[in-house]
């Protein structure tokens, strides 16, 4: 065993670590005017996520991403995690669903991707549908040279940056679930709604309405029926980016609490020397080391060929136990801040905000309950077991 | 970065799985009789030589396995699944006993590791515990050695035991010292044997002693190192503890898991109900988190991290761990319902067992206050980083 950081990726730890400072510049920016961030900022900070080798780093070298391990994407989340308002988001990497498109889908969407030319968003909940994706609504009729989709889609991350959409339809009278590249200047595409949540982010969540819009043969990305599995493949990865990211946050927080509690002075003395304020600390220190022990672990197992099944089951563990972790240690921190904690011009009381949707998204702590239930009912608890050498 | 066990570690892991399993056999009798014959003794000591797996952390040219502290974790994982406490039958000598001189190592150390004579560590006091600084146990100089007076409380394995670690504040500095204290020498009196929650294979009996005269070759270590010696093994100890608990949640889920699977009611197995399915699937999650980290910390010893950090790291790791296993075994107590509370079953063991871990060797109180004073005195990036080469 080795449980070590090789030289190479301490230093794209230091580069990921760089990158999110830069990004710390422009949280109150986007926080005070809520949400926006200059067009010439945006780009400068996208040609600095690229200046950094952090731009695509999901995709191969020769398609002109980064081609970075699980194991490497682990480390580059949980530094940009740290930074509050979602500017993680802009080290774009294309959903991995667009490396299985045919070549001209390639040429045509994922490449203008990875140069920073196009953006994708991923669709897929709708009013009946979500954790159930078997509730999708959104229909795509047989028409002549291609087929015609009619629908609703709600919190579509990205939406509106995003000039194509990776939509989720039930395709024929049959319903075969399957994805389809629908771009956004296409006609009967209109964002019907852009809610205002929790969080203040510069990439918005918007309501996306699909009426008789036709997209030909050359659109549909795998094939017919196949929706499902591509998107199951999307979520091991996400979940697993979701844990580093939270715990990257709540490290941050922890930080910043620590600092807080040694130097804020109450009744003579720092507040750090109380008790009850080092239970807190300590118990943030236990929430941020075994889940970060652990989505490194499960990382790798991935990079070396872990069974899938297994590696779906495990990534839901680590999401779930990351995401819950790092909800209880910025709660705390939030505590040690006092009334500091709970003004927004403090990081603490942003994350405070922003943390809360990853016990909500790419599948709530419950449907990762169930993922992990699962797992145990139908193949014992195998899945707990340290990965051996093959 | 590997992860992987290799083919060593998966066969050290099959041994001592293979040994569990037959000390396993022996949970009932020790659970109905609190405790076994000396016959069971002598064959369980057997087993474990049969093993090699006596004094795993003992170098092997005094006879010990001599194993990494990742592969004594390996080991503990194991044995930690056994209830009745049944693990301590694999006898490990008091890392203290490193500091023998050759002399006590041969009258003291050599036999325990062969699994002939057995230690038990005296710390604790009346007004003694987590804060050592207390104590009343003394060493009084005399021509010929020392003259012992105090007691001692929670002396585990003291009744199996046949001398004593005893930690006192020697001479009139009342330095911190560690003393071997044979039991069969007058003024050695096992006083209480408490009755606790668990039904543990020893005792953790408390002892008097009044005016035991001691040889000058009783002392071990330097007059003054005994909180030094005793600190000194708190980090691997408690890494241990970690592995052990975690053995036994994984057990704990594996019964509750196939129970729930094969158990009806409602027309249906009650793993079919989201509820016990939330219980299950948390079980996994304190489980695989807790188990990534000691492995990761026990690396970490093995390959030259900053002592400070690692002693951190290593409550990090225990309060973690044995918080996490009380909860497990909390739920697996409820998925088996009724059964659940009956002395027969496994869990229902476990969930007594498992209780202590959360006081001894440090209390989560304690662990927290060492983390905190880790992340105070020197920041957070040190005990929340991952290792780098």
């Amino acid at each position: 065993m080795d449980f070590s950081y090789s030289a190479e990726q301490i230093d794209l730890q230091r580069r990921a670590s760089e990158y999110a400072a830069l990004l710390y510049r422009y949280e109150d920016q986007v926080e005070s005017s809520g949400g926006h961030l200059d067009e010439a900022i945006q780009r400068e900070l996208e040609q600095a996520a690229r200046a950094a080798g952090l731009w695509a780093m999901n995709m191969p070298v020769e398609w002109g991403g980064v081609g970075l391990s699980v194991v490497d994407r682990v480390i580059v989340q949980e530094q940009i995690g740290k930074a509050t308002n979602c500017l993680w988001d802009f080290p774009w990497w294309p959903a991995n669903v667009l490396a299985y498109g045919t070549e001209q889908q390639r040429e045509e969407y994922l490449f203008p991707v990875i140069r920073g030319e196009r953006r994708d968003a991923f669709a897929v909940t709708e009013s009946e549908a979500g954790s159930d994706p078997g509730g999708v609504r959104t229909s795509a009729k047989r028409v002549d040279g291609g087929w015609e989709l009619t629908g609703e889609k709600w919190f579509v991350t990205c939406g509106d940056a995003a000039d194509f959409l990776i939509v989720h339809a039930n395709a024929g009278p049959e319903e075969l679930p399957t994805l389809f590249l629908v771009d956004k200047s296409r006609n009967g595409v209109s964002i019907v709604h852009t809610p205002h949540f929790m969080h203040t982010t510069v990439f918005g969540h918007p309501q996306i309405g699909f009426d008789n819009v036709f997209v030909p043969d050359t659109c549909v990305l795998g094939d017919v029926g196949q929706g499902y599995d591509l998107t199951k493949e999307w979520f091991v990865e996400e979940r697993l980016s979701i844990a580093a990211r939270t715990i990257g946050a709540a490290e941050r927080a922890l930080g910043l609490a620590r600092d807080w509690a040694v130097t804020r002075e109450q009744f003579g003395q720092p507040i750090a020397s109380f008790q009850l304020i080092q239970g807190m600390l300590a118990d943030c220190a236990v929430d941020i080391s075994v889940n970060r022990a652990y989505y490194h672990q499960v990382a790798w197992e991935i990079d070396h060929g872990g069974d899938a099944k297994t590696m779906h089951a495990k990534a839901s563990i680590a999401k779930l136990s990351a995401s819950e972790a790092s909800g209880r240690v910025i709660d705390r921190c939030v505590q040690i801040f006092g009334g500091r904690g709970y003004d927004r011009s403090y990081p603490v009381e942003r994350m405070y905000r922003e943390l809360r949707v990853d016990r909500i998204w790419e599948g709530t702590s419950e449907i990762q309950r169930l993922i992990v239930a699962n797992e145990l009912i139908k193949r014992g608890t195998d899945v707990l077991a340290m990965p051996t050498r093959s | 970065m590997d992860y992987s066990y290799s083919p060593e570690l998966v066969e050290l892991k099959a041994r001592a799985a293979g040994l569990e399993k037959f000390i396993r056999g022996y949970e009932d009798t020790c659970e109905a009789n609190n405790g076994l014959t000396a016959a069971d003794h002598a064959v369980l000591r057997q087993a474990v030589l049969d093993a090699g797996l006596q004094a795993i952390n003992m170098p092997t040219e005094w006879g010990g396995a001599g194993l990494t502290t990742l592969q004594q974790i390996v080991v503990q994982e194991e044995l930690g699944r056994l209830t009745n406490a049944l693990w301590d039958v694999v006898w490990r000598p008091a890392n203290a006993l490193r500091f023998c001189t050759p002399e006590q190592r041969a009258t003291y150390l050599e036999p325990v590791i062969r699994g002939e004579r057995r230690d038990a560590y005296a710390v604790t006091e009346p007004e003694a515990g987590s804060d050592p600084q207390n104590l009343s146990t003394t060493a009084t100089r005399t021509d010929t050695g020392w003259l012992l007076n105090g007691e001692k409380w929670f002396v585990t394995v003291g009744d199996y035991a046949d001398f004593l670690i005893v930690l006192a504040a020697a001479g009139v500095e009342r330095l911190p010292t560690l003393f071997l204290v044979d039991k069969d020498l007058p003024g050695v009196e096992q006083t209480r044997v408490p009755r606790f929650m668990h039904t543990f294979v020893y005792e953790h009996p408390e002892f008097v002693f009044t005016d035991v005269e001691l040889s000058v070759d009783a002392q071990l270590g330097g007059i003054g190192e005994g909180y030094d010696i005793t600190r000194g093994w708190f980090t691997e100890e408690r890494l241990f503890i970690a592995a052990r608990t975690i053995g036994a949640a994984e057990r704990a889920l594996e019964l509750a898991r196939d129970w729930a699977v094969k158990r009806e009611q409602f027309g249906e197995p009650i793993a079919s109900f989201q509820l016990i399915q939330g219980m299950l699937a948390d079980c996994a999650v304190d489980i695989a988190v807790n188990r990534a980290y000691y492995h990761q910390v026990a690396w970490e010893i093995d390959n030259g991290a900053d002592r400070k950090t690692v002693h951190a790291k290593a409550s990090v790791a225990k309060l973690s761990a044995s918080e996490a296993s009380g909860r497990v075994i909390d739920r697996c107590v409820q998925i088996f319902g009724g059964r659940g509370y009956d002395r027969s079953y496994p869990v229902e063991r476990l969930y007594r067992e498992l209780r202590v871990d959360r006081i001894w060797e440090g209390t989560s109180e304690i662990q927290r206050i060492v983390i905190a004073n880790e992340l105070i005195k020197r920041g957070t990036a040190g005990v929340l980083a991952m290792p780098t080469a």
